[in-house]
């Protein structure tokens, strides 16, 4: 599954939607990937992801660290790695621990995708115009991967 | 030479929020406060949209507790049409509202905020999280926790067609009855939902009261503020979630004002410093004297512990008798931030109950679940209790109902003015002298967490993007050390 994660007014927070719903388009009439968006987070993106045997998430980050545009990429192994970076988050990292160890069935490959946005704080219900343009690229990413699973 | 230190940002938090800490020219602490990143652009994206469109538009606001505003947003559509619901519609909202009221409080007793004391505060960094919940309270828990959750939303799912952004609220009633055909379903889960509260409560009692040590910190100077106290109560003046009027406590634990929601701009005021964004909330009566305790001072705090200071007691008997201990241990009115927690499970066993009342109610699946509107509209409020406080919706409309101007209190908001003042007792405790203690972190963060303060941000949650950090800025702003973890 592609889960896009993100707030539908919130400018270029969105931006994990606008992906999902390229790929739908671009996907139309190839099953096999079912193509989520979602307000949620925490505990609720577990029950999304479940049963599901090769996840991907789409999100878009602000860490300042590198430029707009920049797409980061994160995979299970970097969950088992950060998992207690720090002792206040409450991410995926120790969702997914808390899932596996409760038996929840998770998927065997995860990765996430995050988009380096400059504005996820303005309402708003289109992208700014350099969240735009790497758009494409963001989508093109995702396929890849997809593809790289046989999708 | 006068520094800055930030914090920043706050993690295990729901959105994001940073601390700023001003360094007098000794290096001690001159004074602190909670920057909450800001949303912008609001009150521009409401602007000319239909007004029965806002219960959807706000609940976007936030993706963590989207049924409170959805929730405030629909009541103050019922102001604006001048539309009173029919009684099973009311008990449907409230039905719907108690379940999420139960579900979001287990989600910080277990998840965000509870950690600090189910695995304790002096536990390694790394266990103080649902990790190291379950490594304490034995993976049965976690699992319990889990399929709590996800029976609560199916019930929120059938009312609301869906979880996040229900669609149950409209001016006047509800889209949608209870159907029949789920009632026995719905009594099951919410009968399972009463013994988890009851098994939280008891998990709560068995780790932390029975601790001494966690008691004294809950009790301890650096965690005490005297302040008023507001929430919504009912006609008994006992706690509500849905509605009521609003009460407010002094210090001393009398009843200094109560009013109607929709005349809360004669009792609410906002204040703002030159120094921050974030707008102050205080008591209009009591006028603004800055960032004090006191009966004389107009700051007021909401959320849990409030909650419970404003009200005669508990609308439900277990979460009653389970008060009258609060009280007795900790004193009436509690004055102690960290109490927000066992506030916190108190409230899980009356939404617990209350849930379970109102499914046994024969008027939950009557079938007059709305008044059709028919007035102009001009202005509308509405007001719930979200569980981290008191939620104001206001809007004013032109005569077709098309959105003029739209003003919200948010819960958090409710608490900033003590929040900011919590943050700076913890601050002045443990830098002296610009030497800044280690646990400073830990105890500035544990001083607002356990207000539950939301920032109604989108909601990141990926890995290490959180990371804590220290700054100290010279006079001019310039980073001169930083500290992270």
């Amino acid at each position: 599954m592609v889960l896009a994660l993100g707030n539908d007014i919130l400018g270029d927070d969105a931006v994990g939607f606008h992906c999902v719903r390229l790929l739908r388009d671009r996907r139309a009439g190839r099953p096999g990937v079912d193509l989520v968006e979602t307000g949620e987070s925490g505990l609720a993106v577990l029950d999304l992801i479940e049963g599901y045997d090769r996840a991907v998430i789409l999100d878009a980050v602000v860490t300042r660290q590198v430029p707009p545009g920049t797409i980061l990429e994160f995979s299970k192994a970097d969950f088992q790695r950060l998992r207690g970076s720090s002792p206040h988050v409450s991410g995926l990292p120790e969702l997914l621990h808390v899932a596996e160890r409760t038996g929840m069935k998770m998927p065997s490959v995860l990765a996430v995708l995050a988009l380096e946005v400059e504005t996820p704080d303005t309402f708003g219900e289109t992208l700014t115009p350099g969240c735009q343009a790497s758009l494409p690229g963001f989508v093109r990413r995702c396929e890849e991967l997809l593809a790289s699973w046989g999708h | 030479m006068s520094k800055t230190i930030s914090i920043d940002p706050i993690t295990r938090l729901e959105g994001h929020g940073k601390i700023e800490i001003f360094l007098d020219d000794k290096g001690d602490v001159e004074k602190a406060y909670l920057q909450i990143p800001e949303l912008r652009g609001f009150e521009v994206f409401s602007q000319g949209r239909p007004a029965e469109d806002m219960p959807q538009i706000t609940q976007r606001i936030c993706g963590v507790c989207p049924t409170a505003h959805h929730m405030a947003s629909t009541k103050a559509l019922d102001d604006l049409y001048k539309v009173t619901p029919p009684p099973t519609a009311v008990k449907i909202r409230e039905l719907f509202y108690n379940v999420f009221m139960l579900e979001d409080h287990a989600l910080h007793v277990y998840v965000l905020g509870g950690p600090d004391f189910i695995v304790g505060p002096d536990a390694p960094k790394e266990q103080r999280n649902i990790v190291g919940v379950i490594g304490k309270v034995g993976l049965e828990v976690g699992k319990k926790v889990i399929s709590m959750r996800r029976r609560l939303r199916e019930i929120m799912t059938v009312l609301g067609g869906k979880v996040i952004h229900p669609v149950l609220g409209l001016p006047g009633g509800v889209a949608k009855s209870v159907p029949p055909e789920d009632l026995a379903r719905f009594r099951e889960i919410a009968k399972d939902g009463l013994e988890f509260a009851r098994f939280t409560l008891k998990v709560f009692c068995d780790i932390v009261l029975s601790n001494k040590g966690y008691v004294d910190l809950i009790t301890s100077d650096a965690f005490t503020h005297k302040t008023h106290y507001m929430g919504l109560v009912d006609k008994a003046d006992k706690v509500s979630f849905y509605g009521g009027k609003v009460r407010v406590m002094s210090p001393e634990g009398k009843e200094t004002d109560s009013f109607e929601i929709r005349d809360y701009l004669d009792h609410i005021a906002e204040h703002v410093e030159p120094w921050s964004y974030i707008k102050f909330p205080f008591l209009k009566k009591k006028g603004w004297k800055g960032f004090t305790e006191g009966a004389d001072s107009g700051v007021y705090s909401v959320a849990p512990m409030a909650r419970l200071n404003a009200a005669d007691g508990m609308a439900t008997p277990e979460a009653q008798k389970a008060a009258e201990e609060y009280f007795k241990v900790l004193g009436r009115p509690v004055h102690h931030t960290l109490a927000n927690h066992w506030a916190r499970v108190i409230e899980m066993l009356q939404a617990a109950e209350r849930i379970n009342e109102l499914l046994n109610d024969p008027e939950i699946t009557g079938k007059d679940i709305r008044t059709i509107p028919t007035a102009t509209p001009t202005r509308g409020v509405g007001v719930v209790e979200a569980p981290r406080g008191t939620l104001i919706h206001d809007y004013q409309t032109d005569e077709v109902g098309l959105i003029r101007k739209a003003n919200l209190i948010v819960a958090t908001l409710g608490n900033s003015a003590r929040i900011a003042m919590s943050v700076e007792k913890a601050a002045k405790g443990l830098i002296k002298a610009g030497v800044v203690n280690d646990g400073l972190l830990n105890k500035v963060e544990m001083a607002f967490r356990a207000y539950d303060p939301c920032f109604g941000c989108a909601t990141h949650t990926l890995p290490g993007q959180m990371p804590l950090t220290v700054s100290l800025r010279d006079p001019q702003g310039r980073v001169v050390r930083e500290l992270s973890r």
